[in-house]
């Protein structure tokens, strides 16, 4: 489905999301990850000198492509809030799959060129995160969200606050725990955090 | 210091962990430590609001990193 098609279908999802439609969302995932997979590979194909995508422009890209730029705020909220969740199973997927051949079984679950550029080294980590905030989400799922929003779609906190309805002050505030938690979280795992790979 | 188990945290102290953090971050380094003995009975409680500034103090630059912008925080995942 060509770009231009697709938003006006994402701006009917979106108004539908405002309402509290969650069927809305779970039409909109495929929508996004679809137009991320499209841009990604057209980045690798033009071969950018330095060879970097980063996730979070990414991200910010798909919403140039697939939002009217006159929509409600609330509506980009509502998809910031899925592109970001996207994104993580994107790269989580990534870093499974790369730990998972490096171990020398089965194969790579997401191809490369059709994710994002990432950087192998960085897949511990990056699972020993999600891990984390899933921990998180049991006691606190708001601050989860936020450094969801904040790691994985690349918000500010000014944009993250409008996502959730809550002022930037409370983000900034949410934000400072949650990282001083994953901090120890992350410390803690230490050395084995390439064991999180096992699913 | 022994983190807190996720399981020992609950939403409802974790909310008395936050209002405490919170307060003590918004005061100078060295009046922390008195804020704390104040407002603060229940000790593992109180340990683990320590633990939680002193992560908030080496966290710095590191990740993440506190006044994050779009790029250095997406530096981790590229």
């Amino acid at each position: 489905m060509e770009a231009g098609d697709s938003r006006a279908e994402v701006t009917v999802l979106l108004a539908e999301m405002a309402k509290g439609n969650h069927d809305a969302a779970s039409k909109l995932v495929p929508i996004v990850y679809g137009e991320m997979r499209r841009l990604a590979a057209r980045y690798m194909r033009n071969e950018r000198t330095d060879h970097t995508l980063q996730a979070t422009a990414l991200v910010h890209e798909t919403y140039l492509k697939l939002v009217e730029q006159r929509v409600h705020w609330s509506s980009r909220a509502e998809f910031f809030g899925v592109a970001a969740q996207v994104m993580r199973h994107i790269l989580i997927d990534h870093a499974r799959g790369h730990l998972r051949e490096k171990r020398g079984g089965g194969k790579e679950a997401v191809p490369l060129e059709e994710a994002v550029v990432f950087s192998p080294e960085k897949s511990s980590e990056l699972l020993a995160i999600d891990e984390a905030l899933q921990r998180l989400a049991q006691f606190d799922p708001r601050q989860s969200k936020i450094v969801e929003l904040r790691f994985f779609g690349g918000l500010t906190v000014e944009e993250a606050a409008k996502v959730l309805g809550i002022s930037p002050i409370t983000v900034k505030r949410d934000w400072s725990l949650a990282r001083a938690w994953l901090y120890g979280e992350l410390e803690s795992h230490g050395n084995h955090t390439g064991e999180l790979g096992k699913s | 210091m022994e983190n807190w188990k996720a399981t020992e945290i609950t939403p409802e102290n974790w909310e008395r962990v936050k209002s405490l953090f919170q307060s003590a971050l918004d005061l100078e380094v060295e009046q922390r430590p008195a804020f704390l003995k104040q407002n603060c009975t229940d000790p593992s409680l109180c340990a683990e609001v320590e633990r939680l500034l002193a992560n908030d103090d080496k966290a710095g630059g590191d990740l993440p990193p506190k006044n994050s912008t779009r790029e250095n925080w997406s530096s981790l995942v590229i």
